[in-house]
Parts: C-alpha cells; structure tokens; sequence
C-alpha cells in the first residue's frame, strides 16, 4: 500500500536510499550507457578519456616543472594525481547541479526513488576515474613511485570521496533544480577553487601559511587521495576534516531529500 | 486487494518563471476567479486539482474526459505517485505501470537489445526477468537482426514497436495510460491491438485519458469527467459520456449529488438505473433538486422548459437547464470554476415569484445583448463587502 499525503515523513529519505540501492542494476547500466553514448562509434571509445587525460598530465607536469624548477620525476606524478582527483570532484559537483533536472524525463513519468539518479551520474563518473587511473599506474611505473603498504589508505579514502560526491549530488541536485542560478554559482566557485587547491602547485610553496590550506575543504579531499598515492600519509586534520563534512553532509541531504523530495516534480 | 482512493486531494503547480506583472495584470481582470493564485509572499500557483475524492475499485476501467487543460494528465500523473498531493491523501495498493511516453528512456545510440534491457529495467524488471522475456519480445517486434543494430538506424515505425513491446511485457496490476497507445503499420497493427487488448485484461484497474469517445465506450466500464480541475461526474461510463455531450465538462450534474438529494432513486437503482438514467427518464420532468443547487423547481414559471416538459422533450429541457443554470443564485460552483464569456443571457427566463437570477462572478455580459423590458440589472453587494456579484432580477 502506497500512501502518499501532503505530510512529509522523516524515514522517508531512507526509504529512498535503500529503494535506489535495490535497483542497482538499473543505474548500473544507465551509467554504463551514459559512457558508451559519448564514445559510440570511435575507435579508442572510452578510452579517449585515458588518452586525453595523458596528454594533458604529461604536457602541464613538464611546463609547471619547468617553471617551478621541479625535478619533473617528483612533479608529474603529483600533478597526474591531484589533476585526475580534481577532475572527479568538479566533474561530480559541476553535473549535480543538473543532476535531477536532466532526468525530468524519468521523474514525471516514473515514481523512482531520486536518489537513484545521483548513484547514476556517481557511478559514470567512478568509471570515468577508473579509465583516467590507468594513467597514475603509467605514470608510477615510469617515476617508480614508492608504492607500498601506506598506498592502501587510498581504499577509505576513495570509498569517502564516493560517498561525498553522492550527497552533494543530492543537495546540488535539489538546489539546482529549484534554483536555476546554482549551477553556474557552483561553476565559477570550482573554477576559483582549482587555482586556490593545490594542484599544479606545491602547497610547500605557501612556506608555513597552512591556513590557506587548511580553511580550503577541496584540499583535504585531494590529499585524503594523493598522499597515500605518492607514498606519504594521510594528516589528521584532512581525516577529520572529510569526516565531520561526511556526517554533516549526510545529514543535509537526509533533510533535503525528506523536506523536498514530495516538491522535487513541481519544480521541473 | 488492489485499488486507488483519494481523499480531498489537490495538487498545486508553484510557477516560478512567470513574469509576475504581466500575470497580475492579465488575472486581476478576473480576480478571485482564476485557477492562478496570487500567495501573500508574492509566489505565484496554479491549482491544477481541486479537492478530488475519488475511489477507483479491482476491477474497474475508467475512461478520464474533458477538455484540454481539464486536469486529466495531471490526475494521471498523482496516480502514478509523480505528483505527490499539496493536500489530502492518495493511498495505492497494487503494482502500477504508467505508459504515457512509452518511448521513454530509449538510447538511440544503443541497439535493440541494449534497449529492452535499459527499458525492462526501468520499468522494474530485474536482468533475470528481462532474460526469461528477451524471445518473446524479439519474436512479437519483429525486428530479427535490426535488433543488434542501434535505434538510431530504426524507423519511427520499428522504434514504437520495440518500445511497446518492452512495456506489454510487464504485468502490472493498475496501468495509467495518457491516450491509447497507437502502434504503426497495419501488419502490425492487429497484432499490438490484440497485445494492448490481452494487457490491460490482466490488469485489475486501467486508468486511461482519451479523447475518443468511442474508445472509452469500447474499453472503460467507468468515466471521470473533469474540468477545470474538479471532477464533474464519476459513474457509468455510457452515462457520463452521455452527459458530456450534453452538458459539457459544466458541472451541472454530478451523480453523488443527485442521490444524496434524492434519496429514492437509491431504490431504483437496485434495479438497474443509473442516476444519470433516473434523471433522463424521470428527473427531469418531476421537478428534482439536483444536489447542487440546481432546483427545476425553480423552473416552473418558465415557459420554454414547462413546454419541453409537457411534450416529454427531454432535450429541450436539458438544453433550457445549460442556458440557465449558471445564472440560479444557489448554484454552487466549483471553486474557481468559470462560466464562458460568450455564454448567452437567459434574458427570456422567467424565474418563480420574487426570484432573481445573478450574473456569475466574472461573467461579462456579452457585448449587444440587449436586456428586455422588465429586466433590471443593478449592482449590489450579496456576499458582503468586497465580493460583488451584479444581480440580474426580473421583475
């Protein structure tokens, strides 16, 4: 028995995760297609997304070097990581402004849980990183990074940057669709945000002015990945950091998804 | 047990782009008479269900009608749980499979197969029953080898095949259908007919909007007529598309209202009548209240409907009620309902003894209508302040 009523219910929200996760398989394959659409009909297909992301980590690792005067084996892998993990985050944060508003199809046809459309664009974009990681596994071969048993800090921090990504998507998602403006707020946010993370520069350049660092959330989510990739490990406050942003972020969408999600048609 | 009920549900439509002078100032025209509404905040809504109590039992195929914009897609779309209600309660039970655009979700760059599965599984399938179906489907489309090919090589034609072919192989217990769906070439055509037919058959409740009247006497058993977003009757479906196309979507009869004014007709139709029948055969001309303000009591000083009622003309006597009854001070209207501008003055009605009739809130009196000698319009206040109606009386 579906009850549906103009009061909102707390459990909800819930209700909508575990019903998304259930049908894995449909947001499985609507990712999937997602990728195989844009590369329908080339020859490298999927992995013009490996190519691309090679050449543009090689070219800017050896200028940025260069003028940084860097020894290019340090650099390139540095900026491969920080590069790649970047493009993730911009890319899922970018796509959950639209993310709800580009299934409007689906949403006023079918009564599916909405969350499901946020592990969608989650789940294409972890396969995008998963073709771009083939370039860091280049890229560690060649530079011979020091890959060892600290390199597996990188799992939980992957799992959390998931996790992450599918309750911004969520917020994103619903602000987005309610607020025609956020998404290019979020667009020229990301865009100051890469030049203030350290990406293509090292944040030993800041020489002891960590509060730029620290104050920046993005930082942390990058180095929660790229220290245990190149050897190092993981600072307590990027740990703590990620987590508090986790719980609280978690929360808003919790809220958002049981506040809206009865409105979210109306506003497409 | 499967069913759908609704208990006073509307569903209100936030607008958010509108230019909100230009809406101000073409609807203060028509102020308080608009479905559009003006919140205190300056938010601006449509009120696209007004209140709909509504109870569809196992079993039942409803036939939705009205005029475009009536709220029928709308409706539709509540059932299917797209809209949730503004207010009130809509409870469900049983599997349901809302067909309105049966090409959604198709990927144009993926081949047929690829698109059974993406289909199957958004219409709930798991891979496993997709698998068990995939003959069955491939054999109904068709299709053969184009399967393997991408739905960007398929004709319109081929296209609507495959994509109905996923959609009947689902077994839904409640189908909810926007327009009958129409599958290409005439080959095929007998074949989908037969297909659509053994569908909706295993089906316990249909709910489908159409246009075609003949459609919805072939398929329903049951009509919803709407308008304006309010339902105007719901019953038999012989019998509400035979209102219909008398009355129109007015709301001048409602079934549930004629039985709760007249009590006795409950027993007559123990015996096989409908209201609408009962008020054909015999309302009409035993001066019944109709429920909703509606007295032909009221009518009985009236030449036009005394004579149609002496002669057993029903028709007349139908059509003296439209012309009529919007101007009866009781009527009560739907909220918000509006009557046409080029409705006609019954300027040759003549009401019982110190009876009047009032002119509809924001009903203009039709430009060159003349009123006759004895016709006095005059402005006065009969609801209280700030709510004038213009009163027509005869006197």
């Amino acid at each position: 028995m579906t009850i549906l009523t103009a009061v909102h219910h707390r459990n909800v929200a819930l209700q909508d995760l575990r019903d998304a996760v259930s049908r894995w398989q449909l947001w499985g394959l609507l990712g999937w297609q997602d990728i195989l659409q844009r590369y329908r009909r080339s020859i490298l297909g999927p992995f013009w997304i490996t190519a691309s992301m090679g050449v543009l980590v090689t070219a800017l690792g050896l200028l940025y070097a260069n003028l940084f005067k860097i020894e290019v084996g340090a650099f390139l892998p540095f900026i491969a990581v920080g590069f790649i993990f970047w493009t993730y985050i911009s890319t899922t944060l970018n796509e959950g402004c639209s993310v709800f508003i580009s299934a409007e199809g689906i949403i006023k046809q079918l009564d599916m849980p909405l969350s499901l459309h946020a592990f969608r664009a989650v789940w294409r974009n972890l396969i995008i990183l998963a073709h771009n990681l083939i370039v860091l596994v280049v890229v560690a071969v060649i530079f011979s990074v020091d890959i060892g048993l600290q390199t597996l800090a990188v799992i939980p921090g992957l799992a959390l940057l998931a996790l992450n990504s599918l309750w911004m998507m969520i917020v994103l998602g619903f602000a987005g669709a309610r607020f025609r403006d956020i998404a290019p707020i979020v667009g020229s946010i990301l865009q100051l945000a890469f030049f203030l993370t350290p990406i293509i520069w090292k944040p030993e350049l800041l020489q002891g002015r960590t509060f730029i660092l620290n104050a920046n959330p993005f930082y942390h989510f990058i180095e929660l990945v790229r220290a245990p990739l190149l050897g190092g490990s993981v600072g307590l406050i990027s740990w703590g950091v990620v987590l508090g942003i986790t719980l609280l972020g978690w929360a808003a969408a919790l809220a958002v998804l049981s506040r809206y999600g009865r409105r979210l048609a109306y506003w497409l | 047990m499967v069913s759908i009920t609704l208990e006073n549900v509307s569903v209100e439509f936030p607008i958010y782009n509108s230019d909100r002078r230009l809406l101000r100032q073409t609807f203060q025209a028509v102020a308080g008479m608009s479905r559009i509404r003006h919140h205190s905040s300056g938010q601006v809504s449509v009120k696209a269900l007004h209140n709909i109590d509504l109870a569809i039992r196992e079993g039942d195929r409803v036939g939705l009608i009205g005029l475009n914009g009536a709220g029928k897609t709308t409706l539709l779309r509540t059932l299917a749980g797209v809209y949730k209600p503004s207010s009130g309660t809509l409870r469900r039970s049983g599997r349901v499979a809302p067909l309105f655009d049966i090409g959604l979700g198709l990927d144009m760059e993926a081949t047929g197969y690829e698109n059974i599965y993406l289909k199957g599984l958004l219409l709930g399938m798991s891979r496993q029953e997709i698998r068990q179906k995939l003959d069955d489907i491939a054999e109904f489309t068709e299709l053969g080898e184009y399967l393997g090919m991408p739905v960007r090589t398929y004709s319109s034609g081929m296209l609507l095949r495959l994509a109905f072919a996923v959609c009947t192989s689902v077994q839904p217990e409640i189908i909810l259908m926007d327009e009958w769906i129409g599958v290409g070439d005439s080959h095929f055509l007998k074949k989908a007919t037969a297909r659509l037919r053994q569908f909706v058959n295993q089906s316990s409740i249909l709910v489908l909007a159409s246009h075609s009247d003949a459609l919805i006497r072939e398929v329903c058993s049951k009509c919803l007529l709407m308008n304006q977003g309010h339902v105007v009757a719901y019953g038999d479906a012989g019998d509400v598309l035979h209102q219909y196309s008398l009355f129109g979507p007015a709301p001048f009869f409602d079934p549930k209202l004629y039985l709760k004014a007249n009590p006795d007709v409950a027993t007559s139709e123990l015996v096989g009548q409908t209201p609408w029948f009962h008020f054909m055969a015999y309302g009409v001309f035993e001066a019944r209240d109709l429920g909703n303000g509606i007295r032909l009591s009221d009518f009985a000083e009236d030449p036009v409907f005394a004579k149609a009622v002496a002669e057993k003309d029903t028709h007349t006597a139908l059509m003296r009620i439209v012309a009529v009854a919007p101007f009866l001070p009781d009527f009560q209207r739907p909220a918000g309902w509006k009557l046409d501008r080029d409705s006609p003055l019954p300027v040759d009605f003549v009401p019982l003894p110190g009876k009047y009739l009032i002119l509809p809130p924001g009903y203009e009196v039709p430009a060159g209508s003349q009123a006759p000698d004895g016709l006095f319009l005059s402005e006065e206040t009969l609801d209280g302040p700030g709510n004038t109606h213009r009163r027509a009386v005869f006197g």
